[in-house]
């Protein structure tokens, strides 16, 4: 997996990654959807998310940065990591 | 502050102070009265009206572990109890050996109970698969066991300590209440005592391989915070925790509420030699320089 600058590709790309690997059969995920409603995110998928976004950010993630605000929506995600990782294009 | 090796080496001088093994504390003397009179105030806190006090068997099942998960989230630490082959073949040959305590481990019949990692999973394994139509809240006690290889230190890090332990179970807004409760009474004892506590949120030591995970997760959505107490300039002791279990017990033990949901739980938990570690860091091993413990929780208990 390259790393990803474009912020919509971003999102579109993680959006359908978590279609894929998290909902269930007749959810549908948008970059709005709340990940840690319900049963979404587990122990395990936690650990994928975050291997996703490192690896789209070319970027390792502190722990101190794994917090919930920054995890809340696939938008939320983009904006917090896309930007620490100074790969945003405009 | 007194350094807390300082502290430890004085009350062990003094006899005050004893392991049987590493991790397994005794204490008597200044320090085994002063241990009670914490215990009896913690007791207190956490008594009132409302709150069930039960008497837990000092073990459990191994069954009832597995259905706490406990096999994939701490295996490291337990401890189980086993007694002795009933064959009699293997007892004459114990008996008779040179030294019968270090033959002892070859004559044991296979365990099938734990020594308590934590007093509050027998709450949960007591009423399993039935139904709740109230949130109820039951305060326990015990010596808990968990043993942390080379982590052991006495009073601060016991493979056996004292856990005093009230459990919230009813609905998520129940456990949020109690907790948030919890949390305020908890440090204004700590005060109450003249210990300046503070509030972290904290994780458990999961094990591995999906050790990480549970633990972000567990962190991310402020699951566990801890009281700490201050232990010198820069260490504090994590002397009480706050557990919201969200619905994993209702669900692992099929605790289910008037409505046919899995109930919430959250505990909290008090480590009695912790509180003992930290007022001795704070006052000295001196009974004398000891301040008269106020005691605000017997007048005010109740969770």
């Amino acid at each position: 997996m390259r790393t990803i600058v474009d912020r919509e590709r971003f999102i579109y790309e993680l959006v359908a990654w978590l279609e894929r690997r998290l909902a269930p059969p007749g959810m549908t995920i948008t970059p709005t959807t709340v990940l840690f409603e319900g049963r979404l995110i587990d122990s395990v998928r936690i650990l994928d998310l975050i291997a996703w976004v490192e690896r789209a950010t070319g970027r390792q993630i502190p722990d101190s940065r794994i917090v919930m605000d920054n995890f809340r929506t696939a938008k939320r995600i983009a904006d917090v990591f896309l930007e620490e990782a100074g790969n945003v294009a405009d | 502050m007194w350094p807390t090796d300082a502290v430890i080496r004085v009350l062990t001088e003094r006899g005050d102070l004893w392991q049987s093994a590493p991790g397994v504390t005794g204490l008597r003397g200044s320090a085994g009265s002063l241990c009670a009179e914490l215990e009896r105030a913690i007791g207190a806190l956490i008594a009132g009206e409302g709150v069930e006090e039960w008497h837990v068997p000092p073990a459990i099942p191994l069954e009832a572990l597995e259905r706490a998960d406990y096999f994939t989230s701490f295996p490291q630490w337990l401890t189980v109890a086993a007694h002795l082959d009933a064959d009699v073949g293997k007892m004459e040959r114990l008996a008779t050996a040179a030294s019968p305590a270090r033959a002892c481990s070859r004559a044991l019949a296979p365990a099938e109970i734990a020594l308590l990692p934590a007093v509050c999973y027998h709450v949960y394994a007591a009423l399993a698969d039935r139904v709740l139509p109230a949130a109820r809240r039951v305060a326990v006690r015990g010596t808990c066991w968990r043993h942390e290889g080379e982590r052991l230190a006495p009073l601060e890090r016991g493979w056996a300590f004292t856990m005093l332990e009230v459990v919230c179970l009813g609905s998520p807004a129940d456990v949020e209440e109690f907790l948030s409760c919890g949390v305020q009474r908890a440090t204004d004892f700590a005060g109450s005592l003249g210990l300046r506590g503070t509030i972290a949120d904290a994780s458990d030591p999961f094990f591995a391989p999906t050790g990480r995970g549970k633990a972000l997760l567990q962190r991310m959505k402020r699951l566990k915070r801890e009281l700490l107490l201050p232990l010198d300039a820069e260490r504090g002791i994590a002397a009480a925790s706050f557990n919201d279990h969200q619905t994993f017990f209702g669900e692992s033990f099929g605790i289910v509420g008037a409505d046919g949901v899995p109930i919430s739980t959250g505990c909290i938990a008090f480590g009695i030699e912790r509180w003992v570690l930290a007022w001795l860091a704070a006052y000295g091993p001196e009974p004398e320089r000891w301040p008269a413990m106020n005691s605000v929780a017997s007048t005010n208990g109740g969770y």
